[in-house]
Parts: structure tokens; C-alpha cells; sequence
């Protein structure tokens, strides 16, 4: 399932410093040698990625897309999650 | 097509925890933006040498880009641009932890009758400079992002703006110092200045007429009121607490047009917790002689066109501003919710010793003394033990199991049995019910000043 093997590529590289570093060093290169090498990444990652299916995803025609909110949680804008206590927060009561 | 890269922009540091991939700080305001790993990734990329229209980058990362740029957080640039090195990604093995209150000092001088930290008597002292300064190493190492800086006195410690100084030169915003006001001079608002910290400034003012009396001392209130008029002039956003009791009572109406006057961004009226100098204190208020207290102050908040935030002894809060409808609670409690919301939650409280503890409503109860000295364990070391949140992690579940009638009652999804410490405070029991929260919970007031300040009543 190559779409599958595509997801699962990106969502390690978002997650895994060292492979980004990897992926970062072929930007030096010719466009078709960093698409390739970029398939080399995957592959020695245990996943299946062709030059076709990077392509494909870079016209946003493979990758699943994100709506508007589902991109604002990516990049935030919640900050904290709500405490459990009830009553008022102490943080406002007990100021010096 | 041509290379495209950004960088994050200098107020913005890029940080992750155990728990979180990544998270943008901004050490100026202390604003906070959680990412998740596509947010964390492409901030990552956001360092001047990345080229965003390489093949690692989806179209979802471009639109990611796209919204961190139109929001101030990065900038495009021109190849090769450098990130200051504080502001790169930094990962702490703990988990998140944001928001540090650091007591610096148990010393005051001023004689609070209701000092939650036994301030007159000085009794938590302080620690020494170099084991304080410690103290900042160990917020960098845990990633905390700001820093809350309160006392006793904070401005009374003779190294105060030592400590200041390495948590800004380390990136740490400086969000809040409380403050009596009393030493906070003109040289020191510019110290602040220069230190490129925009704190709130949090003084006490327990009412026009009133403050001297709860303070101890003649002249406190002059003090106060000439610090906030000076800050306030000076554009730091000022926030007051007010402590209400018997005493006070008659100056809250007056103060209100005071600090409307002196242009106060909120104000915070409060009953003190009987811990510390008040445990035995007799001038306390009912939650009726509260609310009498609070309506009148509503009504007239309204009538200067709500000048500022407030918050009215629990009964009511306000925004400044247009009156907008409150909306649903994030969170109903559940039973399976730690009864204290604040344990090891993302904010956590230094005391003057060097004690983390969740906030200072612990001071007294078996908690204390059971979470970890900073001097023994690093900040670090025990946010990453989630052992102790097993250890101590009282459910609402054992509660319930103990207080039948916070089961039955309607209330708990918002009350939630209370605060934990407040009911230990009350009962002496580790399971005991929050009374506190239990007569503000099932009185008419809260409904009441809601009606009032929609316009219903």
C-alpha cells in the first residue's frame, strides 16, 4: 500500500530527528537526486516510496489534507490543558 | 521553482517535553503555542537554512508554513539567516511543564494579618544566591517557559534582579511579579525595562481606606496606590488582589473607581484561606456578607462600562469589554480526574525553601512535605516521576466514595468536590469535601450576578 507507506514515511520523519537531519542533507542536490535519495531514506526506514508517490503528494493529491481547523491545532493556539478542581484557580488568589 | 526558507522570529523559542512534540514560546509575553508533529516539524525547519520546497515537505507543511508566517510566529529570509541559539529546539525528558510561580523570598516588609506564607514571622526565609541561581539552571533544563516571580516580598531579596536578569538572559519570560508596591520604585520599573521583560505587575490592595489595617503597617496603601498610578503610567499591565474580610469590606466599592482610574487591567477580590497568619484569623466573611459585598461592586463595574477583568470572590468573573455570554466549561470533572487539577499539571509552585509544590493552598496540609525539595531532586527529575502523581494523586472517584452527597449532587461536573487543599484545610481530612466550594456551588449568587451582568435581572 504505497499511500500507506507514504503517510507512515512522513509521520516518522516529523517525529525523528535523526531522519530529518538525513532528509535535510539532500537539499544540496539536483531535484531528481533529492527525490531519489529521499526514496533511499524510506526504503533503509522499512518503507515502500516511489519517485511517483512524492510527486503525487507534492500536488497534494495523495497526502490526506488538513481544513482549517485541523491546521490550527497543528500549529496551536490551545494553550493548556483545563484543570480538573473545581472553585476558583488558586494561581489568582494567593499573589504576594 | 525557487528555494524558500523562513525563520522562527526572535521573541519566539522552540521547545518539546516528553509529552509534547514541540511547543513555541514566546519569552517576552509568555504566550504559549502547543504544536502538534507537523506544527513541530516544520518549526523545526524554520532556521534560516531549510529549503521548504524540497520533496520533505507535503503540501499540509507548506499550509502549516503559510499560517505560522501570516501569525508572527516565523519570517521568510534569505539563506543562511541565524536563529539566536536559545531560540532552537531543546527537548527536556520531563513532561510539560509551562508556568513556574517562584516564591524568592518568605520575607516580607510589610505585617499582612492574612499571610498565607507567614510572612511577618519570615518564617521560609529564602535560600542563598548561588542556590537560587541554581534554581534557573534547572527551569532551563525542564523547558519552562515562564516564570511567576512572587514572595513574601520578591523585591525584598538583595539579589532580586540577579535572578531576574539570568531567567531573561536565559529566555525564560518574567509573566508576573506580585508585589506590595512599596519598593517598586522608578529605577526599578526601568530595570525591568532594560531587562526586556514585559511582566504583569500583580499589587495587593485590599481596599481605599482599608489596605493599612489587613497590611500592618501605616502607609502601605499610599505605597501601593502611588506604585500602581506609576506602573500603570509607565505601561506595565497592572492586576490587583484585593483580600476581603471584615475589615476591608467597606473600602472594595471605592476601589473599584480607583483602580478604573488608574487604568488596571483586572482586579481580583478574594477571601484569604485560613493557612498561615489567617488560620486563626475572626474577621472572615460569610458567603452572604461576600456576595453583599461583591453585588454593588458588579453593578457598578457595569455602570463604568466594565473598565477592567474581574473576578469577585468566585462568585462572578468578567472580561473588559462588551459583555459576551459564558460559554460551556472546557472540562467536567469526571471520577476519574485527579481531585487536585493543579497536581503536576503544567504549572507548579516553588516555595521559598525550595519546595515544589502544586500551589501555595498546599502550605499545612500532608502534601507539602511529601513532594519533593528542588535542593534533593532536580525540577527536571521530579515533573518526569510519574510516581508521584500515582503517589499522590487523589481521585474524584475516592472523594465521591467518601462524600455521598457530591456524588447526588448536580453540581459536581463544575464543582468537582472543590479544591483538594481547601477541603484538608477545612476538615483535616486527606478525602474531605471542599465547604468552600460546596455553599458557593449551591447558593443562587453565581446565577444571580450572571443575571445581572446579562441584563436580566
Amino acid at each position: 500500500m504505497p499511500i500507506d507507506d507514504l503517510k507512515a514515511f512522513f509521520a516518522k520523519l516529523e517525529t525523528d530527528a535523526d531522519l530529518q537531519a538525513k532528509a535535510r542533507a539532500l537539499q544540496g542536490s539536483a531535484a531528481d537526486e533529492r527525490v531519489a535519495g529521499l526514496c533511499a531514506l524510506a526504503a533503509d526506514a522499512g518503507f515502500t516510496v516511489t519517485a511517483e508517490d512524492l510527486k503525487s503528494a507534492a500536488a497534494g493529491s495523495a497526502a490526506a489534507e488538513l481544513d482549517d481547523q485541523s491546521l490550527r491545532a497543528v500549529v496551536g493556539g490551545i494553550c493548556s490543558s483545563p484543570g480538573a478542581g473545581g472553585g476558583p484557580r488558586p494561581e489568582r488568589e494567593f499573589l504576594g | 521553482m525557487s528555494p524558500r526558507y523562513a525563520a522562527l522570529r526572535p521573541d519566539w523559542l522552540l521547545r518539546g517535553y516528553s509529552d509534547r512534540p514541540g511547543v513555541l514560546a514566546n519569552w517576552r509575553t509568555g504566550e504559549a503555542r502547543p504544536l502538534a508533529a507537523a506544527g513541530a516539524y516544520v518549526a523545526r525547519a524554520c532556521d534560516g537554512h531549510t529549503d521548504f520546497t524540497s520533496p520533505i515537505f507535503l503540501p499540509k507543511h507548506q499550509a502549516t508554513l503559510d499560517l505560522m508566517l501570516a501569525e508572527g510566529l516565523a519570517e521568510e529570509c534569505a539563506y543562511g539567516a541565524e536563529l539566536d541559539p536559545r531560540q532552537r529546539f531543546r527537548e527536556a525528558p520531563n513532561r510539560y511543564i509551562q508556568y513556574t510561580q517562584w516564591a524568592v523570598t518568605g520575607r516580607c516588609n510589610l505585617r499582612c494579618r492574612h499571610c498565607y506564607m507567614d510572612g511577618p514571622t519570615g518564617r521560609w526565609g529564602e535560600l542563598p544566591h548561588d542556590v537560587a541561581l541554581g534554581l534557573v539552571d534547572q527551569f532551563v533544563a525542564a523547558n519552562v517557559q515562564r516564570v511567576h516571580l512572587t514572595g513574601g516580598e520578591p523585591l525584598l531579596r538583595a539579589d532580586f534582579w540577579e535572578l531576574a536578569g539570568a531567567l531573561t538572559e536565559q529566555r525564560i519570560a518574567i509573566h508576573q511579579i506580585s508585589t506590595n508596591g512599596v519598593l517598586l520604585d522608578d529605577e526599578a520599573l526601568q530595570r525591568l525595562r532594560d531587562l526586556e521583560a514585559d511582566p504583569i505587575l500583580h499589587f495587593s490592595l485590599d481596599g481605599v481606606g482599608t489596605h493599612d489595617a489587613m497590611r500592618g503597617c501605616d502607609g502601605a496603601e499610599a505605597a501601593a496606590v502611588d506604585a500602581i498610578r506609576r506602573a500603570a503610567d509607565a505601561g506595565f499591565r497592572v492586576s490587583v488582589t484585593s483580600c476581603l474580610d471584615g475589615m476591608t469590606r467597606d473600602g472594595m466599592l471605592p476601589a473599584l473607581d480607583l483602580l478604573a482610574d488608574l487604568g488596571a487591567r483586572s482586579w481580583h477580590i478574594t477571601a484569604p484561606q485560613a493557612i498561615g497568619c489567617w488560620a486563626t484569623a475572626s474577621t472572615g466573611l460569610s458567603l452572604d456578607e461576600q456576595a453583599d459585598v461583591c453585588e454593588p461592586i458588579l453593578r457598578r463595574w457595569l455602570a463604568l462600562g466594565r473598565p477592567m477583568l474581574v473576578t469577585l470572590c468566585g462568585i462572578y468573573s468578567g472580561a473588559p469589554g462588551e459583555y459576551v455570554p459564558p460559554q460551556e466549561p472546557l472540562h467536567r470533572c469526571t471520577p476519574d480526574d485527579l481531585h487536585c487539577g493543579a497536581l503536576f499539571d503544567d504549572t507548579a509552585y516553588v516555595l521559598p525553601n525550595g519546595r515544589l509544590i502544586p500551589c501555595p493552598r498546599f502550605i499545612g496540609t500532608p502534601f507539602e512535605t511529601a513532594l519533593p525539595s528542588l535542593l534533593e531532586v532536580s525540577l527536571s527529575e521530579a515533573w518526569a516521576d510519574e510516581g508521584f502523581r500515582a503517589r499522590l494523586g487523589v481521585t474524584k472517584a475516592e472523594v465521591l466514595a467518601h462524600n455521598p452527597e457530591c456524588a447526588a449532587c448536580d453540581e459536581f461536573g463544575e464543582c468537582g468536590a472543590g479544591c483538594w487543599a481547601t477541603a484538608y484545610a477545612a476538615t483535616g481530612h486527606v478525602f474531605g469535601r471542599d465547604p468552600v466550594a460546596c455553599d458557593l456551588w449551591k447558593s443562587p449568587y453565581r446565577r444571580r450576578l450572571a443575571g445581572i451582568a446579562a441584563g436580566t435581572l
